[in-house]
């Protein structure tokens, strides 16, 4: 996350303040037009679709939920990585965002817009969506739907003005995971409520709402029109009470965000956590908020909520009805921009200086005497230090595995097990008669120890939602499971441990087989990797393939099992393993050798049955 | 304050988590909900349900109840109820202590109204049990009522306003041990008498509180009777000077007899500036005192008047913090560059205490150190007891080659003769340095409090103790020159103690899933100490104490609870049958009615 570098990045190829300016006019252009968006070319090379912010209060507030969220798949098929990551979870639980904002998006995409963007992006147009208000929702939708399409390395890119946030943490995340969160860009001024509302629940808002939203957008409309009259202020408003409401929602949720980030492991928040129904939205991307003395860019999504809070808070007195509308007063050509990084080291007490950043940070109400925004902003800085140095720790471990060189020792326990015992290394293992045996099982337990903590921290949301490590360790991750997972099957059964707990399969595979499993599945699919879904090791590629040879052999021999229900099972199995064949995924020299597992349940069959399977002819033809 | 820290935690969360208390509406909706609660139900429960959470609330029982004048502190033993568990001790197994008073209310109620009904229909939801004043006791207590039920799919919590200390530091142990200690959060104005009164005799404070109590139950709107000013004034200066007296000596921890109770759960403080959460017991105690005591520049009269007046003034002292914290900035008058030392400035900047008072910030900084010191030890162990898994992947892979040899690892190890033998004994030593670590650092309060219970070290223990504790036997018997028995001479490992005992106190709390019966013989015996059993059987002279070794084999092979290598040829339990069924044999009833001659007859184990 050396987000400075990310930025500078983009800004070569596009120059970001530039767009942004451009991206802002655009927005409030959009207002004058009546089919749902605009469409600007801006120099020669990028396009841009800008969205207005026109919803009417109804729409925005009345909502069987609390926070007006919906699942992001209700009505279309358009973001189908845009769920929960963790793979504990299953199935995945989709992502919720704003419901209006869906809606709108939808109408709009479906007309002609896709149509639009398709186009744009034959000609290789960069592509800025952007929006302000609620537009700016639709713009992130839009980014979104476009980025699973073309792909992260792809030029598009999302910004708000104005409404900052769209969706939950299982969207914040899944736009991490998937690496597109470089792409959105979202402008926030310092006294504007209404970039804050949705900390707050919709019916507590509703009532000014009912005022300001149509009073905001006959506001800009205006703007576009030089001749208009000076517009009133909507006469039966209480404008502080709503800035009160949202502050207090956002002052709930804030601390609650600042204390775990301090105490992942507090119990009091563990038990209040089910409670109180905070508002479900997260921030990604970049955020500029911005002050009388410029911008200050923000990465870390720990960060943004605590800032949205603050800088609001200690302006309340001279925050009013038009800072949502103007943007063109806080974001221009001549804004100054400065990056802040570093969180956890900032000044608490001393040596508070005039630093570039410091004065960002005091024209926002974050300067040092804000102890309290401080120390939360010092939390966020934790938190990413945190899962760098997780990520960090793993690496080493991985290393000092390789150095130990357990794997080798294993793919040479596979092969001696043949070699001189003249059996497999699952039957072998089961018998446990020689000290390689032994050496095997320390072997498999160290390396057992390292994926069960790799697991957890990636489940756990204890290493970067980016990291790039799981990709790169995937290979190596799978090699491991196909080679050690039998050692595991092995040693489930010679334990008779199914027994007591069931069988392997149903109720006692090790969750570092099931993550390393489905993390393979997410990366072939996101990357669309061919090479990933055909490399055809040296091993069996179902790495559960004895755990179905103990679990039919087991039920074959239980007379309380159903007849037919085996009967069934056994047909299965035996198309299972005639298509591993096929497939050439199955190692026969290990599945046939001499007595296995196997070729003892294969005994078991009857004498038709063993007619119909004649796995001496199909496994080793010409020999017999 | 430039003390060397050994393991300072990164941060100090107790502004941020009474913020988010102050903010967050549970704690407003739950004491309006405690106004709400008219004359006709004082002395009763109400459900209210509000989103998805019902609050179960107590209103304030301001009468008899709150003096309970039989013992010194008004303290009574919780065991003498059977309505809690057998669970509610000490890790020493000491009784836990509750008020009287707070009790005999929650019986009362549980006795005496629908409320066991009516908590039945709950199951499977959020609730939140709350009370004021000596109901917040009661609301404490009816928790832990409730999360003794062990449901799985409901979720409880407990908020009391003004509440009193209503139990002892066994039935906080006993609390801690299950987890539950961050499902309490008590509120406490600065200066309400009530939460720290039960830290003075019963007898120094019953006489004011008549005075007082009637004055209390007009404020909350249950009568309306005029309490005469000057009594009242006379009352609470005394109520404080005695209070204060009894604070003061636990708070600088003065020698002499003090109250049972302790803090169980969090304290959230609040002042007219702000608000902190407290979660360690002592510093809460030393809290209780430094936040009450007189200020320069304020009449003493004055401090005792706000004394009685916080305690019914919630509703106010919530709304003004609520307000004080939307104008978000909190500035630490204090000079750091360490977020936890900040923190705790910020702290005791809102509860009006000052950064500056010394005792409470060394008290909140140990806290946070030990707390801190805990976690790092249980990471410490995690790591250790992974690379822990080698040494007794050797204890398995020396029990399964002994097999072969036909007379099992514990014989096999006693005889100690090959190569083998030797080696094992490094990794059974090194597994017993590693135990008896553990256990001295849990008896030494390093860990959490509930690591003992926690799943993960209860079966790593139980796996360890069934397959180690036999290897343990075999070498002291064949050191032993003394002839000294390994159960009752005190020769049992602590370690081996001490495991089984957590493993008991867990199971007993695993209610609902039944144990599942065996088909097969465990791999392991059950019961760690079946080979000292025998020894002794063998040892024994005299025939019933045989007798009794018979039953209980033969309970172990119908449960299945025996491991099957027991009955290997050369074993030491079958060198003892061959001798005992000799013996027994001569009595002709034995041999029909002994089901465990049966059973080796027919060699039924196979």
């Amino acid at each position: 996350m050396a987000y400075s570098s990310v930025f500078a990045t983009f800004e070569g190829q596009v120059n970001i303040k530039a767009s942004l300016v451009e991206a802002r006019k655009a927005s409030y252009a959009a207002y004058s037009r009546t089919n749902g968006y605009v469409k600007e070319e801006i120099g020669n090379n990028t396009t841009c679709f800008a969205f207005p912010g026109t919803l009417d209060s109804s729409a925005f507030c009345q909502s069987e939920t609390k926070f007006n969220v919906c699942k992001i798949n209700v009505g279309n098929n358009y973001f189908k990585s845009m769920v929960d990551g963790t793979t504990r979870k299953d199935p995945r639980e989709p992502a919720l965002v704003h419901k209006e904002a869906l809606n709108k998006f939808l109408h709009i995409w479906d007309g002609n817009l896709k149509q639009q963007v398709v186009e744009a992006r034959g000609k290789g147009k960069t592509i800025l969506f952007t929006g302000h208000s609620i537009g700016g929702a639709i713009a992130i939708l839009a980014t979104l739907a476009s980025l699973e399409e073309w792909g992260k390395d792809a030029p598009i890119f999302g910004s708000t003005f104005g409404f900052p946030l769209v969706g939950d943490e299982v969207l914040a995340r899944a736009v991490r995971r998937q690496g597109w969160a470089n792409h959105f860009f979202n402008v926030v001024s310092r006294s504007d409520v209404f970039a804050r509302t949705l900390l707050a629940p919709c019916v507590s808002v509703s009532k000014p709402l009912e005022s300001l939203l149509p009073y905001w957008q006959r506001s800009v409309e205006q703007m576009n029109d030089d001749d208009a009259d000076i517009l009133m202020e909507p006469a039966d408003l209480d404008f502080p009470m709503y800035l009160r409401t949202v502050l207090h929602h956002a002052c709930a949720l804030v601390n609650f965000i600042s204390a775990t980030n301090m105490e992942p492991t507090n119990k009091l928040i563990a038990s209040l956590k089910p409670m109180v129904k905070l508002s479900p939205y997260r921030p990604f991307g970049y955020y500029l908020f911005c002050s009388d003395k410029g911008a200050l860019c923000v990465e870390n999504y720990e960060a943004v909520l605590p800032i949205l809070f603050y800088s609001l808070a200690t302006c309340q007195d001279q925050a009013s009805i038009s800072d949502h509308t103007g943007y063109d007063r806080v974001f221009h050509a001549n804004t100054n921009i400065v990056m802040l990084e570093g969180f956890s080291k900032l000044p608490l007490s001393q040596g508070a200086s005039t630093s570039a950043i410091e004065i960002q940070l005091g024209a926002l109400g974050l300067g040092i005497q804000n102890t309290g925004a401080r120390l939360a902003l010092r939390a966020a800085g934790e938190v990413e230090d945190k899962l760098i140095e997780n990520q960090n720790k793993l690496k080493a471990e991985m290393v000092k595995l390789e150095e130990a060189g357990h794997m080798t020792k294993l793919k040479e326990y596979r092969n001696k097990c043949v070699s001189h015992r003249n059996m497999g290394y699952y039957d072998a293992f089961k018998e446990q008669k020689e000290s390689s045996d032994f050496h095997a099982n320390l072997n498999r337990l160290n390396l057992a120890a390292f994926y069960d903590r790799l697991e957890d921290m990636v489940e756990t949301h204890q290493v970067p939602d980016d990291s790039q490590f799981i990709e790169d360790l995937i290979k190596e991750g799978t090699e491991y499971r196909r080679l050690v997972e039998p050692l595991d099957i092995a040693n489930y059964y010679r334990l008779g441990k199914h027994e007591d707990s069931g069988h392997y399969m149903k109720n006692a595979r090790p969750r570092r087989y099931k993550a390393l499993e489905k993390w393979l599945a997410d990366i072939q699919l996101k990357a669309n990797n061919q090479a990933l879904l055909h490399f055809q090791p040296d091993i069996t590629k179902d790495s559960c393939f004895w755990a179905y040879v103990e679990e039919i052999s087991w039920m074959m021999s239980n007379p309380r099992e159903d007849a037919e229900a085996v009967r069934a099972k056994v047909n299965k199995f035996q198309n299972d393993v005639k298509q591993m064949m096929d497939r050439n995924e199955l190692r026969v020299e290990e599945v046939m050798i001499g007595e296995s597992s196997f070729v003892k349940w294969w005994m078991k069959l009857s004498p038709q049955d063993q007619q119909a399977f004649p796995i001496y002819s199909i496994f080793l033809p010409g020999r017999n | 304050m430039d003390v060397d820290l050994l393991n300072p935690p990164k941060f100090s969360v107790g502004q941020e988590l009474a913020n988010f208390l102050a903010t967050c509406e549970i704690l407003l909706k739950a004491w309006k909900a405690i106004c709400s609660i008219s004359k006709n139900r004082e002395d009763s429960f109400l459900l209210i349900k509000d989103e998805d959470v019902v609050y179960v609330i107590f209103p304030s029982f301001h009468n008899e109840d709150f003096i309970a004048s039989d013992s010194k502190y008004g303290e009574c033993n919780i065991k003498n109820q059977k309505i809690f568990s057998a669970g509610l001790k000490g890790n020493d197994d000491k009784p836990a202590l509750v008020h009287k008073g707070a009790l005999n209310r929650f019986l009362h109620i549980l006795e005496n109204s629908d409320f066991k009904a009516k908590m039945q229909d709950l199951k499977e939801q959020n609730i939140i049990f709350v009370g004021h004043s000596i109901g917040g006791a009661v609301a404490a207590l009816a928790t832990i009522w409730f999360l003794e039920k062990r449901l799985r799919n409901s979720n409880s919590f407990c908020i009391t306003f003004g509440a009193p200390l209503f139990g002892n530091a066994t039935i906080q142990e006993a609390i801690g041990r299950e987890d539950w200690l961050g499902r309490f959060c008590h509120v406490v104005c600065k200066y309400d008498i009530v939460p720290r009164m039960y830290l003075a005799p019963y007898e120094s404070i019953a006489k004011p509180l008549d005075a007082i109590v009637p004055h209390w139950r007009s404020k909350m709107g249950i009568d309306c009777v005029d309490v005469s000013h000057l009594s009242m004034s006379e009352a609470c200066m005394t109520i404080l000077n005695n209070v204060l007296k009894c604070t003061s000596t636990v708070a600088n921890n003065y020698p002499g007899v003090r109250s049972p109770y302790v803090p169980i759960g969090t304290y959230m403080f609040c002042s007219t500036r702000g608000a902190a959460c407290f979660e360690d017991s002592e510093a809460v105690l030393k809290l209780l005192h430094f936040s009450m005591q007189c200020q320069e520049g304020i009449p003493f009269d004055q401090i005792a008047g706000t004394c009685i007046s916080e305690h019914t003034d919630y509703g106010c002292m919530l709304e003004g913090i609520d307000e004080a914290l939307l104008n978000a900035r909190q500035f630490a008058n204090f000079v750091s560059n360490s977020s936890f030392e900040i923190g705790i400035a910020l702290e005791l900047e809102a509860i009006g205490v000052g950064a500056q008072d010394n005792h409470a910030f060394f008290a909140l900084k140990k806290a946070g150190e030990a707390k801190n010191e805990q976690e790092m030890n249980t990471e410490k162990l995690n790591v250790k007891l992974s690379k822990n898994q080698s040494h007794m992947a050797e204890l398995e892979w020396y029990k399964t080659r002994c097999k072969d040899s036909n007379t099992g690892y514990y014989d096999a190890f006693k005889q100690h003769d090959q190569k083998k033998d030797f080696h094992v004994n490094l990794a059974r030593t090194n597994l017993g340095d590693f135990w008896d670590e553990i256990v001295e650092m849990e008896e030494k309060h390093v860990l959490p409090s509930d690591f003992r219970t926690r799943n993960k070290w209860i079966n790593a223990g139980t796996t360890y103790r069934r397959l180690g504790e036999p290897l343990d036997i075999a070498y002291h018997c064949r050191t032993d020159k003394g002839n000294k028995s390994f159960l009752s001479d005190g020769v049992r490992p602590h370690r081996h103690i001490v495991l089984e005992k957590w493993m008991i106190e867990k199971e007993q709390t695993r209610t609902g899933r039944g144990k599942r019966g065996r088909t097969n013989f465990a791999s392991l015996s059950e019961d760690s100490v079946f080979w000292a059993r025998l020894e002794e059987a063998c040892k024994a002279s005299v025939r019933p104490q045989q007798e009794e070794f018979e039953a209980y084999v033969w309970t172990m092979i119908t449960n299945k609870s025996i491991s099957v290598e027991v009955f290997l040829e050369q074993s030491s339990f079958m060198k003892w049958w061959q001798q005992y069924s000799q013996i027994q044999l001569q009595s002709p009833q034995w041999r029909s009615s002994s089901p465990l001659f049966n059973f080796m007859a027919n060699q039924s184990w196979n």
